[in-house]
């Protein structure tokens, strides 16, 4: 049960301080701290990216940053490909996940990597080809999500950001309320399945909110390059773990 | 007239907001709950009129964001926005999925 609250309690926090979604440290911090096998670990981990995103879907709601018109058009892709993907992923064995999740740990570390970008400011509507695109690209997002328990946003943000024009700051905020209906809707997928088990999840869930609580009072007062530098060098080591996780379990 | 349209838009964004806090605050005690009712030693077993409380605060969690979804839907029957067929079709999707999932 200590080990639960801690893997949520660095998820939430960790999560909050440089805004990526928990799955990419709850996944792995479930299977390699608390035992978790791999699906029961995405299980929980989908429950706590739809808490999450509702602590930080609030916030943006009350603050009007969230771009419904979007959000809920894109989300029915995300949740189509999060459906499929959780049917998928509950039928198949774990070794191809495990490595598929290395890649993602990868990916999100080469993307966490600090550099200075460019900020596009042209909303483009949500049709003709860029819509198509959108939608396509959201129903990978949604798959990635069902299959390795993480919410999609690292897919949502370069949708909306680069694709769709939106601001980095809506982007952000339309994807954290977008990840709440895909992870919902994946997770429903595991708990018919019977791969949810509510006390794991519920008590990670309360220490990835405690987390993301502490984070939201430290605020300001960390160093985001210096963390962003540990956490990418995090996420390698991960990767490697997952990878000869993956391997022993061909 | 864009003026009734940004208020309309602006409480159906904090009704959604309230919304998803109420689900949150059910799940999050629920799970408290029945971890101080655990008997045995386990802290999956705190239930009351035997329902076990750790599950109703998943279920009450994952409803949130299909309440939400819900939420836009009847706003938009009320001709509020055009969102109301997309909201409509993703519950109907994540429900298929859970009934392909039995």
């Amino acid at each position: 049960m200590l080990a639960l609250v801690t893997v949520g309690v660095a998820a939430g926090g960790l999560g909050a301080l440089l805004g990526v979604g928990g799955g990419i440290i709850l996944v792995p911090g479930l299977i390699l701290l608390a035992g978790l096998p791999f699906h029961s670990a995405v299980a929980a981990s989908l429950v706590c990216v739809v808490a999450t995103s509702v602590s930080g879907s609030v916030v943006y709601l009350r603050r009007g940053r969230v771009e419904l018109d979007v959000a809920v058009r894109l989300q029915l892709f995300t949740v189509v490909g999060a459906v499929a993907a959780g049917l998928v992923a509950t039928a198949i064995p774990a070794a191809p996940l495990y490595l598929a999740f290395a890649l993602l740990l990868v990916v999100t570390a080469y993307r966490m990597w600090p550099r200075s970008g460019r900020e596009h400011a042209d909303a483009h509507p949500v049709d003709g080809r860029r819509g198509a695109v959108a939608a396509g690209a959201s129903v990978g997002a949604g798959a990635v999500a069902g299959l390795l328990g993480v919410g999609g946003g690292i897919l949502n943000v370069p949708i909306l950001h680069l694709l769709l024009g939106r601001s980095f700051d809506r982007a952000a905020a339309t994807s954290v309320y977008m990840i709440g209906v895909t992870a919902a809707a994946a997770a429903a997928v595991y708990l018919v399945r019977g791969a949810v088990e509510p006390t794991i999840a519920g008590v990670t869930m309360l220490g990835t909110l405690a987390g993301a609580a502490v984070a939201a009072a430290l605020g300001e007062r960390l160093d985001r390059r210096l963390l962003k530098v540990a956490f990418v060098l995090l996420l390698l080591y991960v990767a490697v773990r997952m990878v000869s996780l993956g391997v022993a379990a061909l | 007239m864009s003026q009734h349209s940004d208020s309309s838009r602006a409480s159906l964004d904090l009704g959604l907001a309230r919304l998803l806090v109420g689900c949150q605050v059910v799940a999050v005690l629920a799970v408290l709950l029945g971890l101080a009712l655990a008997r045995d030693g386990s802290p999956g077993s705190g239930a009351i009129a035997g329902i076990p409380l750790a599950q109703l605060g998943v279920a009450a969690l994952l409803a949130g964001p299909f309440f939400a979804l819900l939420g836009i839907a009847l706003a938009s029957l009320r001709g509020r926005h055009h969102l109301g067929w997309y909201a409509l079709a993703t519950l109907v999707v994540a429900a298929a999925g859970m009934l392909l999932a039995r």
